[in-house]
């Protein structure tokens, strides 16, 4: 084998699908020669991950011709002089449960939601939170009825679950111990009073010189790890050691448990991935390569992942509770079918979209083929993305940053970079991945659904995956990074186009609010005027580029640092196109159901959903 | 053509399947079966007395001593059983004349003192784990579970309540899309697992609560009363999934047939993870019937072979039967999106002689 494999072998082994992928040189570049998706078989009744990997393996075999597995259906590796086999394998996940968190810390405002923003970039759920700042200043002082000296209600729901973490925070480094101590208390009282077997582990991310006073109450009765302070300075956030434990753990606790992994693990020359962190990777990657920064997102049947990084910066949300699979389960006990509804024209019937998603939730491996179906998903989709962006920029008001450096999450534990407070809606390019791209809905149709869902603001461009792997492809850059970067994006992305989205401050009734001329790089003139509340769609293909004048009337001004009335620009066309939204942000919604719905059904029209 | 075929979910619909079943504790108590001890359904092989309510409180607050002095002032220690009003911790005030104490609120256990923390837990009804499954017990876990194999028919669904019983199976149904409204229950309701074929209404899932019916099995459910369903202590079965949508044709056939048998419903819906499960259906098959329990367990896997029996799993198709061609390959289908995607052709049981073209995802295997 050469020291650089240049045949791999990727899968990516999701909570309902397999994807697996062949990348080999082709031409002299990297390419992604065969690609497929089958079942993920990592529970009963199959209960051995191996399963539907192999039988991807197989799928590719019979699709490229080339044998890839063994008479013992072990992989030839590395490649044969007859053109067999490959040279490595990859592998990412996230076919495992996450872990359940509690949080409890000394205050709300930031040791609490500190930790909290940062479990929520894991693959762990925060069940239950207690702050002592609400126990009337005191620990447990608080009784259900008022009376002091009362039983704690916070700290009996924590004895009552069965959470797999405990992360206790506070403090300042260098502040107050006493308090800790208590808290200490209190999580060895919890602890003790389980069967051992199911006690939490403890993670300690708080005032660094309280360390020793929690391992002396902790420490004889659960597994204690320390980890540096989430909050060590009023001035800073470090959140990069409480996130790489919990990593570290879910990688043990869920990952290692799934039925098959030592097999998986076996194959991969460097280990097996979250499909989180893997997907973090290209998203970095990008952001660095093109100076842009970058927003991804991951749609799953098992997770929505949301990741927004400029290539130095980088915060995440991992979102477990809800997605467009088994999650929409939830999702409908959270938000309500009414909620939902508000995103679909008027054709549709509550009860039918309701026992859809339902269904759908049931048998998440379903591919929805009528068009119906698929908008209901959108829908659901816009209200899990909202959700996501919401978990990700639950402190975007705190005067504190709780972004990580990328640095920091490589080395695992940095103090002190510089706060920047950014938020979604300054992203340059969005990228998506996941079930409803793979389920089969039209680009337009997912497409208006970000746009929904997300409040991203100015000119950006919009990138898709169009095989599944793009998030394994950051695994892929472990073993060989050029043929990780060429094959992302000779065959794994598909651009969308170009949007562009201005704040919009004229009154209703001032028809039209921005011209635009387009002048297609292959000759041809359009010129339209875009009307205020309208989104209006200009077909620019694949590849081709083109210039664009936009001449915007009174009270419309875009991001991206754009001034003035006038600006012409260079955009690339895609599989949707150019696609102007002047709805205004928020979006405008009408009170009435019935003229919401009405609208609704004008946007999809508007933007070829 | 497709030259693969990837693997299909499947259910256990089978009037002879022998199975394995773990019956667990949610927290750590006594397992009271032994390894090859034949069990009934309604045997309770294991208990625990899981607190009703654990009370958490600092014992420095509530009579103000400090956290040092907790251990002398105590009068009770850990594992210490407290009844209801007895003084737990006293501490003397006003020269010794008088003592300021904290009472436990009810009867109890205190399950831990840490510094100045107790947990002291409140008693409840003690957790008994049923066997449901009439069988051998093949496996102990002391203190958590116990391993049931069992030979009967089984019958899985897609979703389900939560919850379990043990009842005899009462169907109503004459056909495998009729909607069961409460009005066919009587007073003799109390103990039987309804059989509804294509739905019920709201009232039904009302009636069998307050009847005490043992649980329900039907073909679909509205997704309106779903949260109905999970509210109510019957146990309730979905076979095909939310909707209006006839029960499919061997899982009505099968539950027609059991008519009046007893039978253990587990209505628990976990569909992810390690110990993920289907809610399911078991009648247990009369002993002169078994086969030998030292054989293995039945295959979980369906074989996929020409001639399957698949059943539908989305949308006009959803719980309808149909049969894989005698050679089947998968071919590429267009959709309303316009992507493709792998499909098949499949002879609907419901109109003989008539092929469909079917997403090969959209199909499951039954049997």
């Amino acid at each position: 084998m050469a020291d650089v494999p240049t045949s791999i072998l990727v899968a990516d082994c999701g909570s309902v699908a397999t994807k697996v992928g062949l990348i080999d040189v082709v031409a002299g570049e990297y390419r992604l020669i065969g690609a497929t998706r089958t079942l993920t078989t990592a529970d009963p009744p199959y209960s051995d991950i191996m399963l539907g990997v192999r039988q991807g393996i197989m799928q590719i075999e019979a699709l490229t011709g080339r044998r890839l597995l063994d008479a013992q259906n072990a992989l030839i590796k590395p490649t044969r002089v007859d053109g067999d086999g490959v040279d490595a394998f990859v592998a990412v996940t996230n076919a495992a449960l996450p872990l359940h968190a509690v949080v409890i810390g000394l205050s709300r405002d930031y040791s609490v939601a500190s930790a909290q923003q940062a479990v929520n970039g894991t693959y762990a759920v925060v069940d239950h939170t207690i702050a002592v700042d609400e126990e009337s200043g005191r620990w447990g002082t608080t009784a259900s009825d008022g009376r002091a000296g009362g039983a704690s209600g916070s700290v009996e729901k924590l004895a009552a679950l069965r959470p797999d973490i405990i992360v206790m925070v506070g403090g300042i480094d260098g502040g107050a111990v006493t308090p800790l101590r208590e808290m200490a208390n209190i999580v060895a009282a919890v602890g003790a009073a389980m069967d051992q077997a199911a006690r939490p582990l403890v993670i300690f991310a708080g005032n660094r010189h309280a360390r020793s006073d929690v391992a002396e109450r902790i420490g004889g009765l659960m597994q204690v790890t320390m980890v540096d302070n989430v909050f060590p300075a009023l001035d800073q956030m470090n959140p990069a050691p409480l996130q790489a434990e919990i990593e570290n753990l879910y990688r043990k606790r869920q990952i290692e448990a799934i039925p098959g992994f030592d097999k998986l693990a076996a194959w991969s020359e460097k280990g097996v991935m979250t499909t989180a962190d893997a997907y973090t990777r290209v998203a970095e990657y990008l952001a660095r390569k093109y100076q842009l920064r970058v927003l991804a997102l991951d749609l799953g049947a098992g997770a929505t992942t949301l990741i927004r990084t400029d290539g130095v910066q980088m915060k995440r949300a991992v979102v477990e509770e809800y997605s467009v699979g088994y999650g929409l389960d939830a999702l409908l006990e959270r938000v309500g079918i009414e909620t939902l509804l508000r995103w679909l024209p008027a054709p549709f019937e509550q009860s039918q979209v309701h026992a859809q998603l339902l269904n759908q939730a049931v048998r998440p491996h379903v591919v929805p083929t009528h068009w119906q179906d698929l908008t209901s998903l959108n829908a659901a989709g816009r209200e899990i993305l909202k959700y996501a962006a919401g978990v990700w920029s639950a402190r975007s008001g705190h005067s504190h940053s709780t972004e990580m450096s990328v640095e920091s999450m490589s080395r695992k534990h940095q103090n002190g970079h510089t706060p920047q407070d950014h938020a979604l809606t300054d992203s340059d390019l969005i990228l998506l991945t996941g079930a409803p791209i793979a389920r089969g809905s039209k680009p337009t149709a997912l497409l208006l659904m970000l746009l929904d869902a997300l409040d991203v603001r100015g000119i950006f461009s919009v990138a898709a995956d169009a095989v599944g792997l793009v998030p394994a492809m950051g695994a892929v850059a472990a073993v060989n990074p050029e043929a990780a970067a060429q094959a992302l994006e000779n065959d794994c992305l598909v651009t969308w186009g170009t949007v562009f989205v201005p704040d919009v401050a004229a009154r209703a009734g001032e028809p039209v609010v921005m011209n635009v001329l387009v002048e297609p790089s292959r000759g041809g003139k359009l010129e339209a005027d875009v009307k205020l509340g309208s989104l209006e769609l200009i077909p620019l293909g694949e590849g081709e580029k083109a210039n664009v004048e936009l001449r915007t009337g009174r009270g419309v001004t875009w991001r991206n640092h754009i001034k003035g009335s006038t600006f012409k620009r260079e955009v690339q066309g895609g599989t949707v196109g150019l696609l102007i939204d002047a709805r205004g942000r928020p979006l405008p919604f009408e009170a009435g159901t019935e003229r919401q719905r009405d609208k609704i059904q004008q946007w999809m029209w508007e933007a070829g959903a | 053509m497709i030259e693969f075929i990837p693997q299909l979910p499947q259910v256990r619909v089978s009037n002879s399947a022998r199975i394995r079943r773990a019956r667990e504790l949610s927290i750590p108590g006594e397992v009271s079966g032994a390894v090859g001890l034949r069990v009934g359904a309604q045997d309770v092989i294991a208990r625990a007395y899981p607190p009703k309510i654990r009370r958490a409180l600092s014992l420095t607050r509530v009579i103000g001593v400090r956290e040092a002095d907790v251990p002398k002032r105590l009068l009770k220690h850990v594992g210490d059983p407290v009844e209801a009003r007895e003084i737990i911790i006293a501490k003397p005030i006003n020269f010794g004349v008088q003592r300021l104490v904290y009472r436990a609120p009810e009867a109890g256990q205190i399950a831990a003192i840490q510094g100045s923390w107790m947990i002291l837990d409140i008693y409840d009804t003690p957790q008994e784990v049923l066997a449901l499954y009439r069988g051998s017990i093949v496996n102990v876990t002391p203190r958590r579970s116990a391993v049931i194999e069992a030979q009967g028919a089984l019958v899985q669904g897609v979703w389900g309540s939560g919850k379990e019983a043990v009842g005899v199976i009462k169907c109503f149904a004459k056909s495998a899309n009729d909607i069961l409204d409460a009005d066919v229950l009587e007073a003799d309701t109390r103990g039987t697992i309804l059989v509804a074929s294509g739905g019920v209404t709201d009232a039904l899932l009302r009636r069998a609560h307050e009847l005490q019916a043992a649980g329900i099995v039907t073909g679909s459910l509205l997704p309106e009363y779903r949260a109905l369903a999970g509210s109510l202590n019957v146990p309730v079965l979905v076979t095909e999934g939310f909707g209006e949508i006839a029960m499919s044709t061997p899982v009505f056939d099968l539950l027609t047939a059991l008519n009046g048998q007893e039978a253990g419903i587990n209505a628990r819906y976990q569909p992810r993870g390690r110990n993920a499960s289907r809610p399911e259906l078991f009648v247990p098959l009369v002993v002169s019937r078994m086969q030998e329990s030292d054989q293995k367990a039945d295959s979980s896997h369906l074989a996929m072979t020409a001639r399957t029996q698949v059943r539908g799993a989305y949308g006009a198709y959803l719980g309808r039967m149909g049969t894989l061609p005698d050679e089947f390959t998968l071919h590429w289908l267009g959709t309303d999106a316009g992507t493709q995607i792998p499909a098949v052709t499949v002879e609907w049981n419901d109109t003989p002689g008539e092929h469909e073209t079917v997403p090969w995802t959209n199909l499951e295997l039954i049997g």
